[in-house]
């Protein structure tokens, strides 16, 4: 136990330095004022809005000020139980509630909420003080989701309906169920195309923390939220078995009915508990990831970035570290009108590498391009990498400035997987592209359901720089065909 | 021989008249007899020998600046600067320079200029009350200023300690008069200066006496004026400005001042810099001893000489810690590594500011051995150049001694007393979920009960006022702080902390079953996070969450006792309270006194159900407050099928709450307490093609008291608009109001009295 914590934190102190591409300004909160952000929304003139988890809303009027001094906040809603999520539609918020969406309106235009309308309600809430309920999030069609963190410990009440499940919140003010299997799902977004997604957080039945694409009839992998499939709104037939206790690749094929997510983040390597999902659309004036995923740490203070591709119709990916060093637990992501990030936090009930117990913080890109890989495919015979800058040919062209290991983890009901099954994989060429933003590397022994552990340690870029973040996880669910 | 012997006898035999005084010299370790380069290098750094021996790379290449004498006049009179610089004179640590056959004419022609006008301004003028003496009397002996100089009288007279560790030891002095020996004495020599030039030089003597050997002692200006009242209290008034100026003779000072070498120690903005002096190898080869002129130090010390031969063949070193701190004197006042500290009769001037026994850890500043391991940057920097003070208990005041003089202290400290041996100290604060609250039980009287002596982030301790722990984090480093918790007399020899982890179990074994190393993390992690968190049991306002309806309503929507997972708690300025349960939609639940306690909602990780604070009573009747029912006489459903629809809110904040039938009908529900004993409920329903009922009440017995007013478990039901009418079920009466089907909206209102 010594040394693996001993092993921790030389983890977390070598974080590397991204000062000089992004700054983090620290803003200052309303005093006296819990300000434990469960959901962060900008307005649509720029203003930021936060939920916290006291149960207010606060809107932020000033939030571009830099230095972050006089900051003005405004309290616009309270008595709302446990927000966890915040979202902007038309001049209402909506937010989710454990027990139901709710609708904020303003009606007499004064600036403060005075109508506290049901959006949507129907799941159970038996008094355990896990069930939250995150979001919404509408997605590309429309539709307005929720996920509903799994029931864990003992009920005080018998209504434990939904717990587990993503539903979607319908006109009528209904919900209805889509799909099961999950344990925190504590984010939700969707990315450029609007497909939605959520992260889970790593626990019983869930191996580490994990990105999945919402999707009806879907089932994640928490064997609890299954007792649900009995009831007749549900749209999976109940399964009449789980085979557990066996490798990721194993367990897909003998529970057919089992969704393996686009990205795994392998445990304190890319975090320790995923929380918010954020599409990159600031039209560049964030830097080089426009189109990209930042999924937020709850434990390290950090945020992680994933690069996601379709393969045989299936979204799968790649993630890489962002930023990390955050005085908290990072909880909620949203953009502001400038294009700068602010993130919303609070470590309440766990616990984070942070300094602070809760607090807001605004990341700003300073203009000069960091040296990341930007994306990196799947290729039928390997991968390939794409660069944020020019890479030096000579370095990039060596095999020896890769390795790369794959593992997969266990599907089972204990508490978190250990990587299982390592290999250390060859790297036999290294092909650097024309404009010298590539590198096409041919690997042996690719793995379906394996996570391909790449650390590109020997590229430098065209100016002889070393990159920030030299390493990436694929999460390798299906190689791609020959063309 | 053990150190104190030693200091004993290094103590004892000082050449006092004839040498100059360097009042810590002599509290280096060293044989009797024979100092050794340390004293030497001190020697030669406060004689400022390298101000006019040039020497590179010397360790004295660069001595302390010696006194400004910019606007000189309007703090010193002219004849006892004519005086002082007789050759006969002793002061301080200054040379004789002026000799010879024409030695009065310059030392008149020295005054004159000195006394000149340069363009600065007099001090402000005081004058000071009656208790002005008394005041500066008491400060004087109490806040450090008898740490250097001479106590003035006996102490207050204190029991003797019945363990003093210094019993058997002979006492060195043992009245007031004796300490003149190890003191900077200021008696009889007051008469230099006046009460405005006193008091601002007092406010801060870094702007005359630039090296810090005065440093400031972050006096106001009342307390400024007070001490200098009492310095001047037999002080025969003379004005400062009788001195009239010769410009000829001044203009003849300032070149002697130049050519006597005056200018390479002291500034004076008017003078010029000295001529060129013999470089320092010719000095250091030669006989110290022969520093007989143009300077004369008159040292008559044969071990002064003698040590700075010695410092002058050894190899250049900056000054250690421990000729900082001599040359300082801070071991006036601090001990490290067995050297220095308050001598024992000088001991009983410490005390502390407060009526509370705090042991000497409240009147004695702290040792400095391992003080690098102990502090941070942030803390030493704190301290040593930013004026912070962390034991507003104690009356002796941590001076400043000016960064220039003790900035290099903090690398020097941090790097010297760095502990390999030091416990690994998790601050990461990932060992465990919902950290701060475990620090917290530790803290507070459910726990290690800290409380008891110690304050926390401004808040009173329960007992005695020990430093306050919120300072910690900042200042202290964490291995530290868990050596000292684990064995506390290891770090600080004689401390009143107990040990509450004596062989690493901790005294509280309620939390991670006693491990010292977890609980002593948990505590450091609530600490660092204090200011956004909760103070703990013992200390906190136990009315820290209830809430209080004062002018508008309170809404709390919470998982809430009687009501279920699903509450809306609404609070009622009138002392009326109720909640609404969102999952079956009725008013559920009504008290009356004490609102709610919203902790469990706003703070607790586990989010046990809130209760109601005050008295509940019997207001509503089970099952859904409206129905559709086939026949206005049927039985009245005991399934809720109504459907929530949220709240909204009226101008003064009372929610009217919201829900549908499942036929899609909103119903519109307002309650609100008139006064302490009387509410007002009106409920409307939107149009629709069916009868709807309303379930006013339900009791074993119902007492139709005139017409629409009936008396009802012990309440009186007042129908405002609409109608009623009981219904007997059997065991118990309804009264239920009917809505017709309508286009339009339709509505009843009653009153409650209870």
């Amino acid at each position: 136990m010594v040394t693996a914590f001993a092993l921790l934190i030389a983890t977390l102190a070598a974080g590397a330095d991204t000062d000089a591409y992004y700054r983090v300004l620290t803003l200052p909160t309303p005093e006296a004022v819990p300000f434990e952000v469960g959901g962060l929304e900008t307005l649509e003139d720029g203003r930021v809005a936060a939920g916290i988890r006291k149960g207010e809303v606060w809107v932020l009027e000033n939030p571009y000020a830099d230095p972050p001094v006089d900051l003005d906040y405004r309290l616009v809603a309270e008595a709302l139980h446990e927000p966890l999520g915040l979202y902007r539609d038309g001049a209402d918020l909506l937010l989710a509630q454990r027990a139901e969406v709710t609708r904020l309106r303003d009606r007499d235009g004064d600036g403060v909420i005075d109508a506290y309308l049901t959006e949507g309600r129907g799941w159970g809430l038996t008094g355990n003080y896990h069930e939250y309920a995150y979001g919404p999030e509408r997605d590309g069609e429309g539709r307005l989701w929720v996920t509903l963190n799994q029931s864990m410990g003992p009920a005080i009440v018998a209504d434990d309906a939904w717990r587990g499940w993503g539903v979607v919140v319908n006109a009528d003010r209904s919900i209805t169920p889509m799909c099961a299997g999950m344990r925190s799902p504590c984010g939700i977004g969707t990315n450029a195309a609007g497909d939605i997604f959520f992260t889970d957080q790593q626990g019983n039945w869930v191996p580490t923390n994990a990105l999945h694409q919402l999707r009806e009839g879907a089932f994640y992998g928490h064997v609890d939220s299954l007792k649900h499939c009995k009831r007749p709104e549900s749209p999976i037939p109940p399964p009449e078995s789980v085979v557990a206790d066996v490798p990721l690749p194993e367990a897909r094929a003998r529970n057919p009915f089992l969704s393996l997510p686009a990205v795994w983040f392998p445990y304190r390597k890319m975090g320790m508990s995923a929380t918010d999902i954020l599409c990159d659309q600031s039209g560049g004036n964030f830097g080089p990831f426009e189109g990209q995923l930042f999924v937020g740490d709850f434990t390290m203070a950090q945020v992680n970035r994933v690069f996601l591709e379709q393969v045989g119709g299936e979204y799968q990916g790649a993630c890489f570290p962002f930023i990390d060093g955050l005085q908290s637990a990072v909880v909620r992501m949203a953009f502001g009108a400038d294009g700068s990030m602010f993130i919303g936090e609070t470590n309440r009930g766990w616990n984070s590498t942070g300094r602070t117990s809760y607090g807001l913080e605004r990341i700003v890109w300073t203009g000069e391009t960091p040296f990341e890989i930007l994306s990196m495919h799947a290729e039928p015979d390997g991968f390939r990498l794409r660069f944020t800058q020019p890479v030096d040919p000579t370095t990039a062209a060596d095999p020896a400035s890769y390795t790369m290991t794959s593992y997969t983890y266990r599907y089972h009901q204990s508490y978190g997987s250990e990587e299982t099954d390592t290999k250390k994989l060859m790297i036999t060429r290294a092909e650097v592209s024309e404009d010298q933003r590539e590198v096409r590397l041919h690997i042996e022994g690719l793995r379906e359901a394996y996570v391909h552990e790449i650390h590109a340690q020997g590229v430098k870029s065209s100016e002889g720089t070393a990159l920030i973040h030299p390493e990436a996880y694929y999460t390798l669910n299906q190689i791609p065909q020959e063309n | 021989m053990n150190l104190l012997a030693a200091m004993v006898l290094a103590l004892a035999s000082p050449n006092w008249d004839e040498s100059p005084y360097i009042p810590a010299l002599y509290r280096l370790p060293a044989e009797p007899v024979v100092w050794g380069a340390e004293h030497g290098r001190v020697l030669l750094r406060e004689l400022r020998c390298g101000s006019c021996h040039v020497a590179e790379d010397s360790a004295v290449a660069a001595p302390p600046p010696a006194p400004n004498l910019n606007g000189l006049r309007h703090r010193m009179r002219a004849d006892n600067l004519y005086n002082k610089l007789d050759p006969e004179s002793n002061w301080d640590r200054m040379p004789a320079i002026v000799y010879g056959d024409d030695g009065e004419a310059k030392r008149e022609a020295l005054t004159h200029f000195l006394m000149s006008d340069d363009g600065t301004r007099p001090p402000p003028a005081q004058t000071a009350d009656g208790d002005a003496i008394a005041r500066g009397d008491a400060l004087y002996h109490s806040i450090g200023c008898i740490a250097c100089h001479e106590p003035m009288h006996e102490p207050a007279p204190t029991p003797p300690a019945e363990d003093d560790p210094f019993a058997d030891t002979a006492p060195l002095v043992k009245s007031a008069s004796q300490l003149d020996g190890f003191s900077v004495v200021l008696r009889n020599r007051m008469g230099n200066t006046d009460l405005s030039a006193l008091t601002q030089f007092l406010l801060d003597p870094l702007v005359v006496i630039p090296d810090g050997r005065m440093p400031s002692m972050h006096l106001s200006e009342t307390e400024a004026r007070d001490i200098a009242s009492y310095l001047l209290r037999d002080q025969e008034a003379k004005p400062s400005d009788a001195f009239e100026t010769d410009p000829e003779k001044a203009a003849y000072g300032r070149q002697l001042f130049s050519a006597l070498r005056c200018s390479a120690c002291h500034a004076r903005a008017d003078a010029d810099l000295p001529p060129p002096s013999p470089p320092w190898e010719v000095i250091a080869n030669a006989n110290v001893g022969d520093c007989s002129g143009p300077a004369d130090y008159g040292i008559a010390d044969t071990r002064m000489t003698e040590a700075m031969q010695i410092a002058l063949a050894e190899p250049t070193a900056p000054p250690s810690i421990p000729e900082t701190l001599t040359a300082l004197n801070c071991f006036a006042c601090h001990e490290r590594d067995g050297l220095g500290g308050p001598l024992d009769y000088r001991q009983q001037f410490f005390t502390t500011t407060i009526d509370a026994d705090l042991g000497d850890e409240g009147r004695l500043p702290p040792t400095l051995t391992g003080v690098g391991a102990k502090l941070t940057e942030d803390g030493l920097r704190g301290i040593l150049l930013e004026g912070e003070s962390v034991r507003p208990y104690m009356a002796t005041r941590m001076p400043d001694f000016g960064a220039a003089n003790v900035a290099h202290l903090v690398p020097m400290f941090l790097e010297e007393d760095k502990n390999p041996d030091a416990p690994a100290t998790d601050v990461s604060g990932l060992e465990h979920h919902h950290r701060n609250h475990y620090g917290r039980q530790l803290m507070g009287t459910d726990g290690l009960s800290c409380i008891t002596c110690h304050d926390l982030s401004g808040a009173r301790s329960l007992g005695i006022p020990a430093i306050d722990l919120a300072l910690t984090p900042g200042r202290i480093q964490p291995s530290w702080f868990k050596q000292y918790l684990l064995d506390p007399a290891s770090l600080r020899p004689g401390t009143r902390m107990p040990a509450f982890f004596a062989e690493g179990k901790s005294s509280f074994p309620g939390l991670f079953g006693g491990d010292a190393n977890k609980q002593i993390e948990a505590l450091w992690i609530y600490l660092r996070e204090i200011e956004q968190t909760r103070l703990p049991v013992g200390m906190e306002d136990d009315t820290n969450y209830e809430l209080v309806p004062a002018e508008r309503p309170i809404v709390l929507r919470t998982f809430m006792e009687g009501v279920g997972a699903q509450a809306i708690a609404v609070g009622f300025p009138q002392g009326v309270h109720v909640a609404f349960d969102a999952r079956f939609p009725r008013f559920a639940l009504a008290w009356t006194g004490k609102f709610i306690d919203a902790e469990s909602t706003w703070a607790d990780r586990f989010s046990p159900f809130a209760k109601p604070l005050g008295d509940v009573f019997s207001l509503f009747p089970d099952g859904p407050p409206v129905a559709n029912l086939v026949r206005a006489d049927a039985a009245w459903p005991e399934e809720n099928v109504l459907r929530f629809r949220g709240y909204t809110l009226d101008a003064d904040g009372t929610p009217a709450f919201l829900y549908q039938t499942p036929e899609g009908v909103d119903i519109h529900d307002r309650l609100q307490p008139t006064d302490e004993s009387h509410l007002r409920r009106r409920l409307e329903a939107g149009p629709g093609g069916e009868m709807l009922s309303v379930l006013i009440a339900r009791a074993p017995k119902l007492v139709v008291v005139e017409d629409g007013r009936f008396s009802v478990n012990g309440t009186t039901i007042t129908l405002v608009t609409g109608e009623a009418t009981p219904l007997s079920t059997g065991e118990t009466v309804e009264l239920r109001a009917h809505l017709p089907a309508s286009d339009g909206t339709r509505s009843v209102e009653w009153e409650i009295l209870w």
